[in-house]
């Protein structure tokens, strides 16, 4: 006689949680809840202030920004880089090359700057054998007017119309602007 | 933007100049002084702490509030970095060889300040700096100079 011995069915153990009590799933929202708008509240505060009579204002800190910020518009230069030492430089306006030579007392580039970025100039100069010269001061719409009109007007410059082919722009300008 | 890097010296020069004094302070001057320190003396004698000096003479308007002055010393390039002023009441005035007294004097006031505030390791900038002098001394950079114009008040 065949007997079989069918194992008594087991049920699965439940892996549903224990149900909480009402009140701790509400603490716990409301702590999260409390969390998210203390954090909202210190983030407006970077810019957002209110006075006595509940009046809104700009933060003292972003205030301080935007006059500083006003203020370099105001200071502004247009300046020209120039060569030292004759050689051999970059030249992104040439058609046919990537360098050019060119003679002491000749421009590689002009631009226009509002403040001394960190390391700028010394990027810009470092044991490049050229120096840079101040050429205009102002507010900065009025310096970029300059170097518009000196960059358009650099193909009719002397040191550029003895070239075989002369170039549309200073050698380190790559654009117009 | 990336210059070229072929003619790099130990110690290089530059300058941030008011377009009305660029010549004064440019032509000879600043070549002068560039090509007389790098043919007569190597950073190598001074110790292994320095191998490059970067000075950028400045010679803009007073009231210019975009170039400042810097002295820095970036120990992991090794390189010291210097941007100084010159008085440029002065440089209007002067002739092209009192300029050139004048960026001397300064270069060396510079090193001198270098040397009080900066603690390079295997680097001697005492000694740096009495072979500066004693080559600017010989170069006569360091003796006054008489100007056909007026010295201002």
């Amino acid at each position: 006689m065949n007997a079989t011995a069918t194992k008594p069915p087991v049920s699965p153990p439940s892996s549903s949680p224990k149900p909480q009590p009402p009140f701790l799933n509400l603490l716990l929202m409301g702590i999260v809840l409390t969390f998210i708008l203390l954090a909202a509240a210190l983030e407006v505060s970077e810019y957002l202030e209110w006075d006595e009579r509940g009046t809104p204002k700009l933060a003292g800190k972003r205030q301080k920004k935007l006059e500083k910020s006003l203020r370099e518009l105001e200071e502004a230069e247009q300046y020209a880089l120039i060569i030292d030492v004759p050689g051999y430089y970059p030249c992104f306006s040439c058609k046919d090359s990537v360098l050019i030579f060119l003679y002491t007392g000749e421009i590689w580039r002009y631009g226009s700057t509002v403040k001394q970025e960190n390391g700028r100039y010394r990027n810009s100069l470092r044991g490049k054998n050229m120096t840079y010269q101040t050429q205009f001061v102002g507010n900065i719409f009025e310096c970029k007017k300059q170097e518009l009109l000196k960059i358009y007007n650099y193909p009719v410059l002397p040191e550029n119309l003895k070239r075989k082919i002369p170039l549309i722009r200073p050698p380190g300008n790559k654009i117009d602007q | 933007m990336q210059l070229l890097e072929q003619q790099v010296d130990e110690f290089w020069f530059s300058s941030i100049t008011w377009h009305e004094v660029s010549e004064q302070v440019n032509y000879p001057n600043l070549n002068l002084i560039r090509q007389t320190i790098n043919a007569k003396l190597s950073l190598s004698n001074y110790g292994t702490g320095v191998k490059e000096i970067g000075f950028i003479f400045v010679a803009a308007l007073p009231n210019n509030s975009i170039h400042g002055e810097t002295l820095r010393f970036y120990k992991a390039k090794k390189e010291v970095f210097i941007q100084k002023k010159l008085p440029y009441e002065l440089v209007e005035a002067y002739e092209a060889p009192q300029v050139l007294h004048l960026m001397a004097q300064t270069y060396l006031q510079s090193l001198r300040e270098l040397v009080a505030k900066r603690k390079i390791e295997d680097f001697d900038g005492a000694r740096l700096m009495a072979d500066v002098q004693a080559l600017f001394a010989e170069q006569g950079w360091l003796t006054p100079v008489q100007s056909a114009q007026a010295t201002p008040a």
